[in-house]
């Protein structure tokens, strides 16, 4: 039976690398691969993780501009933006309201297209791409984390979780399998039968980010994902999208507008008035070298 | 099936909603119903056969029809003179007699409408009556009611409505005091009841008892013919085994000379039935083309209206579907899914339960409409109730559907970003 957890890799990554927390998720499951004890106390928040696929980019955006017409005005969102983001990388965008932040994670996400330019993620040019074309593409290469979770308020946490897979060729067994351990690294197996309306503010953003992972995309999208949270809830979910992007690979791009939160990444980006920019200098951020392990250790 | 479970818990989310709009859907369906089982029974009456015709002669020009005594062995014999013509299979007369059970006082509760004729052609000739089988209670209560007939010239066949309304029963004497045939008053002894139906407000006598009624009233001292005497017969029935059958038999009585004063005319029941029923025209075709699409229309729109309301609260769920992977296919889908799935089981529901209630609780659906008095709900209506359910509410939700399944994801989440 093949799994759509593409946990293969992980084994080998674990034994080059100290593990987080992370790995505890993963020691209770089975059938999904050998996996060594790591004791908490090995982990040391060391960045000099190896990239799975450390030669491509797991983004691309290219001379992005996004505008509005209001009112028979043009309404510029998004100026002439490059980005270019690494596989394996946690990056932070920040920039204050009305920067455009939301509007080049939805690009990303392929919810929007650009009014020029293209977005490239992981080789496929997906602002070429038909509403189905990036349907179906988004269900296997895009989770994405709201703010306000979106969870459908008449399903449970399992069946909130499964609603991607049903898009899959998956048997039942297989989804129930799948399901089960995503709420299991997100720590919510105990309460995979509760509905969003019985669950905090912080298991409901978990179940959200169960929902993102359950089909094993490579990207991973977080609109806001603390911002209605309060700060140990919050400090808990980012632990959470650490231990996810260092054990597992995936790639991150956050959203925020909490500085404590963009710390937690990698990188962090600054959008102002629909450009990428330093924050300091006000500049356009330095281009990321083509290895991102090279640019980390520096 | 996992969207199905979808769809019935997006049908459960507001239950007072889905309740209110299936109780709307209930009642709607159950007006079309009902008006749909009357039109349907009157279209069968008016639709012409092809085999097993039964023909009716009657006068030419005047309404109702009135025809001299005299006319009836030819015209049970279908004018058949020369050998090699076609004669009926078989044939009856009718004489009307309209009567009060009260003298001069005439009221739903006191009118009697016998039609006088031949004993032993109620199981044979009469409508529904002649399809009754051999061992159906029905039929031994009739044939019983018939052999009395036979024996006892005033005997008297009455329809369980109107039996009820005259507050009589079977085994009791009735006196009734003559309408059509003034001054010609005749007693009755009260012998069988015909099965719920048809003819539940019809009663049925010997034509001699009336005939030689009307001698008797002729030979009284004193008295003229009775001014019925050369006009009393109303019309006869022939059956015929074929469609060709029946114009050879219509052309040999329209040939005949016996037939000048009055003429005659020969058709179908069918189309017999629907020359009766000109006289509703303008009530059947407001029940066709008003009620019928009015019911229909407002059908769609409390559906439109249930599905506009939980579209518009759940655009942000349609675009977190999307973001999830969700074609617009399958929102449309589920969308119509819900609608059908709440048209189509109300729809049903409401079909079975108006089947039972009409038929079993209620004793079929009162609504005179010429010799049709009680109608019965046909078992087809319980698909019609599905098919109008569900045809309703897909039509209903077809643009609710389309603007879920349009959401933009982008419009739907934009925020100060």
């Amino acid at each position: 039976m093949r799994s759509l957890w593409r946990l293969e890799a992980l084994p080998i990554a674990i034994e080059n690398v100290s593990m987080p927390r992370a790995v505890r998720y993963f020691l209770p499951l089975e059938g999904l691969g050998h996996f060594p004890t790591v004791e908490p106390e090995m982990w040391s928040p060391s960045r000099d993780l190896p990239m799975a696929n450390s030669n491509s980019w797991c983004v691309e955006l290219r001379g992005i501009h996004k505008y509005f017409m209001r009112g028979g005005e043009r309404l510029d969102i998004l100026n002439g933006l490059n980005l270019e983001v690494p596989e394996g990388e946690f990056l932070a965008l920040m920039g204050p309201s009305g920067s455009g932040k939301t509007t080049l994670l939805n690009l990303i996400a392929g919810l929007d297209k650009p009014s020029e330019g293209e977005v490239w993620v992981r080789d496929k040019c997906i602002s070429a791409m038909s509403e189905t074309q990036l349907a179906r593409w988004r269900t296997r290469n895009i989770g994405f984390v709201f703010q306000f979770y979106h969870l459908l308020p008449v399903l449970t946490a399992y069946e909130n979780v499964e609603l991607p897979l049903l898009l899959l060729p998956l048997s039942a067994s297989q989804r129930r399998q799948q399901v089960k351990m995503v709420l299991e690294l997100v720590g919510l197996k105990d309460r995979m039968h509760h509905r969003p309306g019985q669950l905090s503010g912080g298991q409901q953003q978990r179940v959200g980010i169960a929902r993102a992972l359950v089909t094993d995309p490579a990207l991973i999208l977080a609109d806001e994902p603390t911002g209605d949270l309060d700060a140990r809830s919050a400090e808990e979910i980012l632990d959470l999208l650490v231990e996810l992007q260092r054990s597992l690979q995936k790639t991150i791009i956050l959203v925020t507008h909490d500085p404590r939160a963009a710390a937690r990444a990698e990188r962090i980006l600054h959008l102002d008035k629909g450009r990428l920019v330093d924050r300091l200098s006000m500049e356009p951020p330095a281009p990321v070298r083509r290895s991102p392990k090279v640019s980390r250790t520096e | 099936m996992k969207l199905l479970v979808l769809v019935l818990k997006n049908i459960r989310r507001n239950l007072l909603r889905s309740v209110l709009t299936g109780l709307g859907t209930m009642v709607l369906v159950v007006v079309v119903i009902l008006v749909w089982s009357i039109l349907w029974y009157l279209d069968q009456q008016t639709r012409e056969k092809t085999s097993n015709l039964k023909a009716i002669v009657t006068e030419r020009w005047q309404m109702p029809s009135r025809m001299p005594l005299a006319y009836v062995p030819e015209l049970r014999a279908g004018s058949a003179r020369r050998p090699g013509d076609v004669r009926p299979q078989d044939s009856m007369t009718w004489q009307f007699y309209v009567g009060s059970t009260e003298p001069g006082r005439l009221s739903r509760d006191t009118a009697l409408f016998i039609v006088g004729t031949q004993p032993e052609k109620v199981l044979t000739m009469f409508d529904e009556l002649d399809a009754l089988p051999p061992e159906s209670p029905d039929r031994q209560q009739l044939e019983k009611a018939i052999q009395a007939m036979k024996t006892n010239r005033q005997a008297l066949i009455v329809g369980r409505e109107r039996l009820e309304a005259i507050n009589k029963r079977v085994g009791e004497r009735v006196k009734v005091y003559g309408l059509t045939f003034k001054g010609i008053d005749l007693e009755f002894d009260i012998v069988g009841v015909f099965p719920d139906g048809r003819w539940n407000n019809l009663a049925v006598m010997d034509w001699e008892y009336l005939n030689a009624a009307v001698e008797a009233y002729n030979r009284r001292p004193g008295n003229r013919p009775h001014p019925m005497t050369e006009r009393s017969l109303a019309i006869v029935w022939l059956k015929v085994p074929d469609m060709r059958s029946f114009t050879t038999v219509a052309t040999q009585i329209a040939n005949s000379p016996s037939f000048t004063n009055p003429q005659v005319k020969t058709e179908t029941l069918a189309s017999g039935t629907a020359a009766f029923l000109e006289a509703f025209r303008d009530l059947i075709w407001g029940m066709r083309y008003f009620l019928m699409p009015a019911a229909v229309v407002t059908l769609c729109l409390v559906i439109a209206n249930a599905i506009s309301l939980s579209v518009r609260e759940r655009r942000k769920e349609f675009a977190v579907l999307k973001v999830l992977g969700f074609r617009p296919a399958h929102i449309l889908a589920l969308v119509l899914g819900e609608a059908l799935l709440l048209g189509g089981t109300s729809g049903l529901a409401s079909a079975i339960g108006v089947y039972l209630a009409i038929n079993y609780g209620f004793d079929g659906l009162k609504f005179p409409i010429g010799f049709f008095s009680t109608f019965y709900i046909p078992e087809r209506a319980i698909w019609w109730g599905l098919g109008v359910g569900a045809a309703t509410a897909l039509i209903g939700s077809l643009i609710p559907a389309w603007i879920a399944c349009r959401v933009r994801v982008a419009e739907i989440f934009a925020r100060v970003g």
